[in-house]
């Protein structure tokens, strides 16, 4: 006998009546009318064999539709009007219409309020469920059977044909994928590459040129394990690894926009500088998680200065400071973060594809919701326990006035099926914690290891390296994977431990050459046949730019710095002030991981917006300026060989060969270090200086430090060292002694003749007036003037000049300070090889860059700007 | 569209198949500097996640410009007359009470006239007289309405599909999912004068797609152009010396890949360093409108929202894929007091440009290819905004916003114009008829770009997302 409603009868929570059997006139009606549009309109997305069932309801058959979804039974009521069917299709309620590509027309709704009215006859006996999954089995034996879900385990190392490369379990199995598929490892790369391959990827840094070298001398036979030890000692590798983790934990300085909130997290930099410590003591990575989830209860008074740890939780984006959505977000940073579990998936309706149940997700959000954040000290970023317990339910459809069922706080439910793991102390932050890194937890181990694998080989094992659910197919290495998990538990978690087999792996040192027979068998190197090259990311192209220039500020820890302004930062790239709300054009076109959320990896693009920053930017710019003030300096007797070697040394860490010396030298010819021109404005300094009038000596002359407010000048006007002196595009005023006269300085910038044309304004009637002179290498008068309250001519008869001469425009205060503004714009033309005109105010150097951009500066950024400086063999 | 790999025309193909999937035949091959991409990238196109993609199936509209007019502009005061709020002026609204975010009072008559105006005989207000004229190129979508009376949510429900989380905005996907004509331009431009509307780059981000896809941010305060795009110009170098600066460089490259052959980064890297060098010249030129004639910039008239109008119609000319354009920094028409006084100014700003835009475009042949949306996150209360301290300036001569009705209106790009489509109550208080949520906005621009919106999709988080999440439909009556 089948069980089926009446209608008309029943109240909306009776029982329904039962008759025995349908009405075939009844039966036929529903087949011919209703069954069609359930077919056409419905189905797709609520039947068992719809991809997804929305809402949660299945209307394939008769008891489903009883049962119903969230909203319950569609058929319940006495009135056809009150049925939620009815109101469905009726499109009469706002929040509920359906089908959702548009109201039935009209004579198919009377259809359906006809059927309804008869006693909604339906034929569709046999129940579906939503568990059923066509042709893959249940999702409860997928589970059972799925590769991530089931503890990893040492699996015999595979026969080998080729005995003597390996260094490692790790290239045994490498090795076995690679015969499989009839490849050879690349060989050994040379110690150069190594050396910087190793530098980039365990500092982050790049290998200077004196490394590289004592390296290649070392012939000691472990000299490369002795380098890896030295640079897993080297307390940049906090900072590498830090940065790494950041991504993980979407690290940033502020909140998101907040409205009128105070927006930043001025404490933000502690748990960067926490995580750097870490890394550098190497602690266990199990006790790593443990801290940064809950620090609370393992150093409550910050005996350790452990709280900062939990800035892992507590420093994502406050979306206005809606609870739940924080709460959200902390379990998306925990879940895919830690163990690859997309959780946040069960927010609104249980897993569609992982046998996560909105339990798990409620469970975790009971979690958050139990912690709050006191604020202030022992650590502004811990979250602590809240006194009162909140009760955890289950928001149906993840809206927050829709409560569903309570729950008990439990751990992910199917990963401890025999014993259902409580979040019960407390918030439960410390049980859950100790789930994650539980030695039994088959996922953990993994996720971190294969992360540690993507950040040194440049691909992870698994490529959705923060979902291995059911969907995630095993990786083509698996075997190799569980042993780094296995062994990395076995070894105290250690990541150092863990990257030092890596690195010393003969997988690891392969040379990145292709090779024809790779690229047709494997193009993806998916079984390392070869090291993959890798183009620098943001931070470390910023930062290998601060080594070569010199400029790098290597103190560990601190507060963040924005990096992208001028004047530039001297600070690795990872102290960098992260602005999640308006993140800075440079991180966009870099491919920085998004602040917003857990990042699992980061995009490689290539686009014309990075190729702008590296010919463009001023944080360029000054790199190149900085080398080009060394190269010149550095060369002796002005030798331009010199100069280039200096460069390439600097940015590339080696010698240039003859036809690269050619290609600088031309290009420094065209560009204006040689014989022809420099830009103009590179001609130009400002600074003053001492001019003994009596003897006629310019006794010093020094660079005025400070462009600001248009003008040369010092700290402040007037400068408590260097008085009123200061230049701008069309004048200046004196110090107020001999000292500190104002001198614009031309150099020559070839050989030639050179005509002076000026014109000199002093327009005060107060005072004394100035004394101004023209002079040829400090010490040759070329004119002479005095002038107060009235307008000279500072023309020149032409001399004869060579290359790096200097003529000097000097302003003193003739002893007295009083209103010594002055006007003054010359024009130099030059006729050599070439005629050229240099004019003060016209090609006035608004910023040290423009002053230094010097032909040499502009070969520097050059050398920056190539492949060889942006990737890492 | 299921993968994350947005499809490209694949190196796979053979440059004959290229040529055509992307459009365009061998003719353009010797002088299209896209072409020159194909040609020279081979292997390497992958790397550019920027070269141009075909949609799910044709579509007449190429690009879409974006005018945001933001704070929410009154539906009553501009494209939805309703002639109940005089006779019941100063009356309470009958049947309910409007639930709003502020008190508000009795119902409150427009200052403004309306009138009929083309073939259509649509009504339009005073404030958009010029605007008017076009209106048979218009489709007027009266049945607006979306989920709460809040900027915030509200402007990344219009702009992302969703009013709390971070997800990517619509020029995100629509360049994710059709790379961009021009590679020497961004492909995506959010102009704001004076600085950002609120909830600042969100509106234009990413979102979980990667960064390149965010919306480049133009304050077109500005007039210089390296002011309006980030490290443009080399101000110390000119472009003759930079030249033989890149020479050296690809010299120094091409070394260098002698030795690393197949190597699609690397080779990706050489052409974009030219695209970049490129890039300089190209976009200095669009940002200068001194280079229209006189005529030209005279239709769009003084201002700045007429030089970024034309600036907008300069960027789709040459490609750009995707425009916004808001109105001004904060919420200019979130007019709670004043209305009269404000939205007069706030129209008088942009009516004359607008017209000048569809005027302009059409001119030009470009509005079938260039789908254009105007719009707020929503639309005003029919009833007076009641005094309140500190929220307006107690005075009772604006309105409140208001999420259960309001107009957006869509042009060019394959939409039917001169229709009116939806309709709000007696009031203008709730779409009523044909009711259209963003989420089927959304849904409709696709198409009307060539995507099913339930198959654009990027796989995050464990989920296949899309622009409009669960929701949206197609609204067929809108599409010419």
């Amino acid at each position: 006998m089948t069980i089926f409603p009446s209608i008309g009868r029943g109240t909306e929570n009776s029982q329904p009546n039962v008759r025995e059997f349908d009405d075939p006139t009844e039966v036929e009606f529903f087949e011919n009318k209703i069954r069609p549009v359930l077919v056409e309109h419905c189905y797709e997305c609520h039947s068992a064999k719809a991809k997804e069932a929305s809402g949660q309801l299945l209307i394939d058959s008769q008891p489903s539709m009883r049962k119903g979804g969230e909203r319950g039974d569609l058929l319940a009521g006495d009135d056809v009007d009150r049925k939620l069917l009815w109101k469905a299709i009726n499109y009469k309620d706002n929040d509920l219409q359906m089908p959702p590509s548009g109201k039935l027309a009209q004579n198919v709704l009377d259809d359906f309020r006809r059927w309804m009215e008869k006693g909604a006859v339906d034929p569709r006996k046999e129940p579906t469920s939503l568990s059923k999954e066509s042709g893959q089995g249940t999702m409860e034996a997928r589970t059972a059977t799925h590769w991530a879900y089931t503890a990893p385990t040492l699996q015999p190392l595979p026969e080998t044909k080729s005995g003597n490369w390996q260094r490692d379990p790790i290239d045994a199995y490498v090795l076995g994928n690679l015969e499989s598929i009839d490849l050879k490892p690349n060989p050994e790369a040379d110690r150069r590459t190594l050396i910087k391959r190793l530098s980039f990827d365990l500092l982050g840094l790049p290998a200077t040129l004196q490394e590289i070298e004592a390296f290649e001398q070392d012939k000691e036979a472990k000299a490369y394990e002795r380098l890896v030890a030295r640079m897993l000692e080297s307390p940049h590798f906090g900072e590498r690894y830090a940065r790494y983790w950041m991504d993980v934990t979407r690290y940033a300085d502020n909140k998101g926009y907040v409205f009128q909130e105070d927006r930043e997290y001025p404490h933000a930099h502690r748990y960067r500088s926490w995580l750097i410590k870490a890394f550098n003591r190497d602690l266990p990575f199990d006790d790593f998680i443990r801290l940064q989830l809950a620090a609370d209860r393992l150093d409550p008074e910050n005996k350790s200065g452990d709280l900062d740890a939990m800035g892992m939780l507590t420093l994502g984006r406050r979306f206005l400071n809606n609870k739940n959505d924080i709460a959200d977000d902390r379990i998306d940073v925990v879940t895919r973060g830690l163990m690859a579990m997309t959780v946040g998936c069960a927010r609104c309706h249980d897993h569609k594809f992982d046998p996560v149940k909105m339990a798990d997700y409620y469970s975790l959000h009971g979690v958050f919701i139990n912690s709050e954040e006191p604020g202030g000290e022992p650590s502004p970023m811990r979250l602590t326990d809240s006194d009162k317990k909140k009760e955890s339910y289950i928001f149906l459809r993840g809206q927050q006035g829709n409560r569903g069922e309570k729950i008990d706080r439990l751990f992910i439910q199917f990963l401890s099926k025999e014993n259902p793991l409580p979040l019960a102390n407390g918030s439960g932050r410390m049980d859950l914690a100790n789930a994650i890194v539980a030695p039994s937890n088959p996922l953990t181990a993994r996720v971190y290891v294969n992360r540690v694998w993507g950040w040194l080989m440049g691909t992870p094992l698994v490529d959705s390296a923060s979902d291995f659910g059911l969907r995630c197919e095993p990786p083509l290495q698996k075997a190799l994977l569980d042993r780094l998990a296995v062994e990395f538990m076995e070894q105290g978690w250690s990541t150092k431990r863990l990257v030092e087999r890596i690195v010393c792996s003969a997988t690891y040192r392969q040379s990145s050459n292709t090779r024809d027979d790779g690229m047709a068998k494997d193009p993806e190197n998916r079984y390392w046949w070869r090291t993959s090259r890798r183009r620098m990311e943001l931070e470390t192209y910023l930062d290998a730019m601060l080594v070569a220039s010199g400029t790098l500020d290597r103190t560990i820890g601190g507060p963040s710095v924005k990096i992208h302004e001028a004047p530039f930062s001297n600070r690795r790239t990872v102290y960098a002030y992260i602005d999640r709300q308006n993140l800075p054009g440079i991180f966009r076109s870099f491919d920085f991981a998004s602040p917003d959320a857990h990042s699992p990896k980061r995009a490689v693009t290539t686009v014309p917006q990075q190729g702008l920053f590296a010919l463009n930017s001023g944080l360029v710019l000054s790199h190149a300026v900085e080398l080009g003030k060394q190269a010149t300096s550095g060369a002796e007797n002005g030798k331009q060989e010199t100069s280039i070697r200096y460069l390439f040394e600097k940015v590339l860490s080696r010698q240039p060969t003859t036809s690269e010396l050619k290609w600088a030298s031309d290009f420094l010819t065209q560009s204006g270090d040689g014989e022809s021109s420099k830009i103009p404005q590179a001609t130009w300094r400002y600074g003053y200086g001492n001019w003994d009038a009596a003897s006629k000596q310019l006794a010093s002359f020094n660079d005025l430090p400070v462009y600001a407010n248009k003008k040369w000048g010092g700290d402040a006007l007037p400068d408590p060292k260097l008085g009123w002196v200061h230049l701008d595009e069309g004048g200046g005023h004196p110090g107020d002694s001999p000292n500190f006269a104002a001198i614009r300085r031309w150099t020559a910038p070839a050989l030639g003749t050179l005509r002076i044309e000026g014109n000199f304004h002093h327009p005060s009637e107060k005072g004394n007036g100035v004394r101004v002179w023209i002079v040829r290498n400090g010490n040759q008068v070329l004119g002479e003037w005095e002038a107060k309250n009235k307008k000279e001519k500072t023309n020149c008869n032409a001399i004869e000049i060579a290359l790096g001469d200097t003529v000097d425009f000097i302003v003193d205060c003739n002893q007295d300070i009083d209103s010594d503004g002055f006007r003054w714009t010359v024009q130099l033309n030059l006729r050599g090889a070439s005629t050229a005109s240099y004019k003060s105010k016209e090609h006035f150097a608004g910023s040290e860059l423009q002053r230094d951009f010097s032909g040499l500066a502009q070969l520097a950024q050059a050398l920056l700007a190539t492949n060889e400086f942006c990737f890492i063999d | 569209m299921t993968t994350n790999q947005p499809r490209t025309c694949s190196p796979d193909l053979s440059r004959r198949e290229a040529l055509l999937r992307c459009g365009m035949g061998f003719g353009a091959l010797a002088m299209h500097p896209l072409m020159q991409e194909y040609a020279a990238a081979d292997g390497a196109s992958s790397a550019n996640p920027m070269l141009p993609k075909l949609p799910h199936f044709a579509a007449k509209a190429k690009h879409v410009i974006h005018i945001f007019a933001n704070g929410g502009p009154s539906h009553l005061d501009t494209f939805d007359n309703k002639p109940s709020l005089l006779k019941y002026a100063g009356k309470p609204m009958p049947g309910e009470t409007p639930r709003t975010e502020r008190p508000t009072g009795a119902l409150y008559p427009s200052p403004f006239k309306f009138k009929r105006y083309g073939q259509s005989g649509t009504e339009v207000s005073e404030l958009f007289s010029k605007l008017a004229e076009h209106i048979d190129d218009i489709c007027v979508v009266r049945s607006m309405h979306a989920d709460v009376p809040n900027h915030e949510p509200s402007l990344l429900l219009m702009n992302t599909g969703e009013p709390r989380l971070v997800r990517p905005s619509m020029g995100s996907w629509l360049t994710y999912g059709l790379g961009t004509e021009n590679q020497n331009l961004p492909a995506f431009i959010a102009m704001c004068p004076g600085g950002y509307p609120i909830q600042e780059s969100q509106n234009w981000q990413s979102g979980f797609l990667p960064g390149i896809y965010q919306g480049t941010y133009i304050d077109t305060n500005n007039e210089s152009v390296d002011k309006l795009i980030e490290n443009v110009l080399n101000p110390n170098m000119p472009l003759s010396k930079q030249r033989a600066q890149l020479d050296f460089i690809q010299s120094m490259n091409r070394k260098h890949s002698e030795t690393r052959t197949s190597d699609p980064l690397i080779e990706a890297r050489i052409q974009s360093m030219e695209l970049a060098f490129r890039m300089q010249t190209e976009a200095s030129e669009v940002f200068d409108i001194s280079r229209e004639p006189q005529n030209i910039r005279d239709l769009y008239g003084p201002g700045v929202h007429a030089r970024q109008l034309l600036i907008a119609r300069r960027l789709v000319e040459r490609g750009v894929r995707f425009v916004q354009l808001w109105h001004g920094a904060g919420q200019p028409w979130d007019n709670h007091d004043h209305i009269e006084k404000e939205h007069r100014k706030l129209a008088g700003q942009c009516d004359q440009p607008l017209a000048a835009l569809l005027f302009d475009l059409k001119r030009l042949g470009l509005l079938d290819e260039t789908l254009i949306l105007w719009g707020g996150e929503f639309g005003r209360t029919p009833t007076v905004e009641m005094p309140k301290e500190g929220s307006n300036a107690g005075t009772m001569t604006g309105r409140d916003h208001n999420h259960y009705g309001f107009t957006v209106w869509m042009a060019g790009g394959g939409v039917k114009g001169g229709q009116v489509y939806g309709a709000t109550d007696e009031f203008g208080f709730k779409a009523v008829e044909n009711r259209m949520h963003v989420h089927d906005l959304h849904a409709t621009m696709l198409h009307l770009m060539g995507f099913d919106h339930e198959k654009l999709t990027y796989r995050w988080a464990g989920r296949d997302f899309r622009l409009t999440d669960l929701y949206g439909r197609v609204i067929k009556d809108l599409i010419a």
